[in-house]
């Protein structure tokens, strides 16, 4: 008997919400250090942590996803849409991988004005690999600018969607990731609440 | 010498009229975008971390069998 897997693993769900509360939180205090009046220095390092907490949720992620089984597509729907889905995603996982890390670069070059308690110069990663060049902090803020702003957008993308599919569609893509809605009634939360293993075969 | 005078006149015309339309701006935009973007993804940070993260999930690739041969087993 072949277990057939419903819902993704727990951690990965938990990370998921993580990182989106981490995302929030950074864009906050991103925008606060930007364009606020309060003090700057220890709201740029709460944005710095937070995208920090972001980089190591979604290396997490990728590590469980990579590790354990991961739930199959069955939202129907064409091949068309099932392929911008699942390049929607890998573009976003790009996307917080990338848009941490890009901020990183941009407080090390600037460690002077910018330093971060406890925060490590990213140059002095893997320092023994002589592969890459060097960036330029205004090159990496450009850069990380605009994955953010490409990011909320892809964000807001992936937000409608996963309404859509709750909504109209009415399948159980929403449901799998939020787990209390799979203890509310309606027909798509009891499929999966009351499936979280189907046998198969 | 007058011509060259011309040329020049005409050439600064058209080099107005080009960048004041929205493509000419949104050319060099998405050019300088490209080639910041390049350099971030082939700098060394950045590899660096790749670099890494491809032994993560290398590691992980390996565990899976083990994992799933631990999870029929129980």
């Amino acid at each position: 008997m072949i277990q057939h897997l419903k819902r993704p693993n727990i951690a990965s769900v938990i990370a998921h919400w993580g990182a989106a509360w981490a995302m929030i939180l950074a864009l906050y205090f991103g925008l606060s250090a930007v364009y606020g009046n309060g003090p700057r220095q220890e709201t740029f390092a709460a944005h710095a942590y937070a995208g920090l907490t972001v980089l190591g949720l979604v290396l997490i992620r990728l590590f469980l996803r990579t590790l354990l089984p991961w739930p199959k597509d069955e939202s129907g729907g064409s091949r068309i849409t099932k392929l911008v889905a699942e390049a929607m995603h890998w573009t976003l996982y790009a996307l917080m991988l990338l848009t941490p890390l890009t901020g990183w670069i941009v407080a090390s070059e600037m460690g002077c004005c910018m330093a971060v308690p406890g925060l490590p110069n990213i140059d002095r990663l893997g320092s023994g690999l002589s592969i890459g060049g060097p960036i330029s902090a205004t090159t990496a803020y450009h850069v990380h600018v605009f994955f953010v702003w490409t990011l909320l957008a892809l964000i807001s993308l992936h937000v409608l969607a996963a309404l859509f599919h709750h909504f109209v569609v009415r399948d159980t893509i929403l449901v799998r990731m939020v787990p209390v809605l799979g203890r509310r009634a309606g027909s798509a939360s009891r499929a999966i609440a009351n499936s979280q293993t189907l046998p198969t075969e | 010498m007058e011509g060259m005078s011309e040329m020049h006149h005409t050439m600064s015309h058209m080099h107005h009229v080009s960048s004041s339309g929205i493509v000419g701006p949104a050319l060099g935009f998405a050019g300088r975008l490209s080639a910041e973007l390049l350099m971030v993804l082939t700098s060394a940070p950045v590899l660096h971390v790749l670099v890494a993260l491809v032994l993560l999930l290398a590691l992980a690739a390996l565990l899976r069998p083990f994992l799933a041969r631990q999870t029929s087993q129980s």
